[in-house]
């Protein structure tokens, strides 16, 4: 998995425009909601096999920290 | 005090003839059916499906992009009546109007919920042993879904649900939305149907019944086959009088009466007293006499079975005032949509009572001597002022509709 295929997977799932995806965003301040939240993760384990559980992830994770929390070098 | 009048003020609907009220009007009326082969080599056979739809930009104009993520996964079932909803909605010029949040309601009519959405995840299940599914398959899949999507979307926070009676869903929601409003619960309901059964598990349930046409659709003719199914969604807003007026909205007909029946008989046969009974008592209600020069929008389905128990409860009502009235029968160029289809030919019906002109019954190849009725097989002007349209739905549940001009 490359970082384009991470950002794509959730603007997929979050309905959100990659390009509001930035390094330093926030899940809360993309208001991104729990229901998304857990359709990526389901995503992600179903396409790549990464598994992460929900109550890893904070409302206050920046998308690069979940970028390295699934491995992958933010693109950005 | 007097029941209030209630008004059409705005329609929208997407089927197998095309996206919006002018595309499929201009179709039915041309006689240019939407019955075709399935593209898939999944779904073989025949059915009205809709094309491949436009970016979320043009198919739900207005609706920001960030609105319509809220509303997350959508199943075609919800789409579809979105589509039609929001196309209503803007044709009544209701949109950002202060009634919506209170004083109007939603009620939708579906067969059956996401049938894509669950056949996908059972496909996993099933099919693959997966041990998980999309974690938005219920909320996606729901019955009520449309009713929810369409709440949110259009910030209405009054009644909002799903009706389910089978073939006869929107007709019964068009309906009991008209006694909404004339029980003064609401001032606006935006009702209709919605429905998306062209999946492999839905097609293949409706072709083992043995009801499926493999050629087309022939309503009232000899050699008909049996019927062939369609998808998408038809969404009406209902008014009250006194509303409508006070704000200017333009008039394109009225929903003058509703009757119903259930024939507590039969899950699949159709009832000629329970056909009768719901046509009667919509007559009743609308105080339209049974003399009065009518075009009736039939059930038609171009069944075996369907065809000659509506004809007989035809005669049983009009006698010989038939010859005076007029059949359309608009399966023939939209398909069975199920949940959506008594909404969808009350449309249809209001169109051609507004413009005197009956779409033709398509496909027809000769009489049938247990279907004769005045039907209307090719282009005519007919200007009654008012519709009757049918819905008669497996279980024995029945719906009737009376429409007028405005």
């Amino acid at each position: 998995m490359n970082p384009d295929d991470l950002t794509a997977l959730i603007a997929k799932e979050t309905g959100l425009p990659v390009e509001r995806l930035l390094p330093q965003a926030t899940l809360e301040t993309l208001d991104i909601s729990s229901i998304d939240l857990v359709s990526m993760l389901f995503e992600l384990e179903d396409q790549y096999g990464i598994e992460i559980q929900p109550e890893e992830l904070t409302r206050e994770m920046t998308l690069q920290q979940l970028f390295d929390r699934i491995g992958v070098a933010s693109s950005q | 005090m007097t029941a209030p009048r209630v008004l059409v003020t705005g329609m929208g609907c997407v089927s197998g003839l095309g996206r919006g009220v002018a595309a499929n009007w201009r179709r039915a009326r041309s006689s240019d059916g939407a019955i075709r082969a399935l593209a898939s080599p999944a779904t073989a056979g025949i059915a009205a499906w809709t094309q491949e739809p436009p970016g979320d930009e043009v198919r739900f104009p207005g609706v920001e992009a960030d609105r319509l993520r809220r509303l997350g996964r959508l199943d075609p079932l919800s789409a579809f009546a979105l589509e039609a909803a929001i196309e209503a909605v803007a044709d009544a010029g209701l949109g950002g109007h202060p009634s919506l949040a209170h004083r109007t309601a939603i009620l939708v009519g579906c067969g059956s919920g996401g049938n894509a959405t669950i056949e996908t995840a059972y496909e996993r299940l099933f099919a693959h042993g997966q041990p998980k599914v999309h974690p938005q398959t219920i909320p996606s899949s729901m019955i009520a879904a449309p009713a929810a999507h369409l709440s949110m979307l259009l910030g209405v926070h009054g009644a909002a649900f799903t009706l389910s009676s089978a073939c006869a869903s929107s007709a019964h929601a068009l309906g009991e939305a008209m006694h909404m409003i004339r029980a003064g619960r609401a001032d606006v309901v935006i009702a209709g149907g919605s429905e998306a059964c062209l999946t492999l598990g839905s097609l293949t349930g409706w072709r083992s019944l043995g009801v499926l046409a493999s050629d087309t659709c022939r309503p009232f003719s000899r050699d008909r086959k049996g019927m062939v199914l369609g998808e998408g969604a038809a969404i009406l807003v209902l008014e009250s009088e006194d509303h409508a007026l006070a704000r200017g909205a333009r008039i394109l007909g009225e929903l003058a009466g509703y009757g119903l029946s259930s024939d507590a008989g039969h899950m699949t046969a159709p009832d000629v007293a329970g056909i009768a009974a719901a046509i009667l008592a919509a007559h009743e209600d609308a105080g339209l006499a049974l003399d009065e020069p009518i075009l009736y929008s039939s059930h038609g389905t171009g069944t075996a079975l369907n065809d000659p128990a509506e004809t007989a409860a035809l005669h049983r009502v009009y006698g010989a005032s038939l010859s005076r009235h007029r059949v359309i029968a608009t399966k023939s160029a939209h398909g069975h949509m199920i949940g959506a289809t008594g909404a969808m030919e009350f449309l249809l019906g209001l169109l051609a009572l507004r413009e005197g002109a009956p779409p033709p019954i398509l496909n027809h190849l000769g009489p049938d001597p247990d279907c004769d009725l005045p039907l209307v097989l090719e282009s005519q002007t007919f200007e009654p002022d008012a519709l009757v349209s049918a819905s008669i739905a497996f279980g024995g549940l029945n719906a009737v509709l009376i429409g007028r001009r405005a």
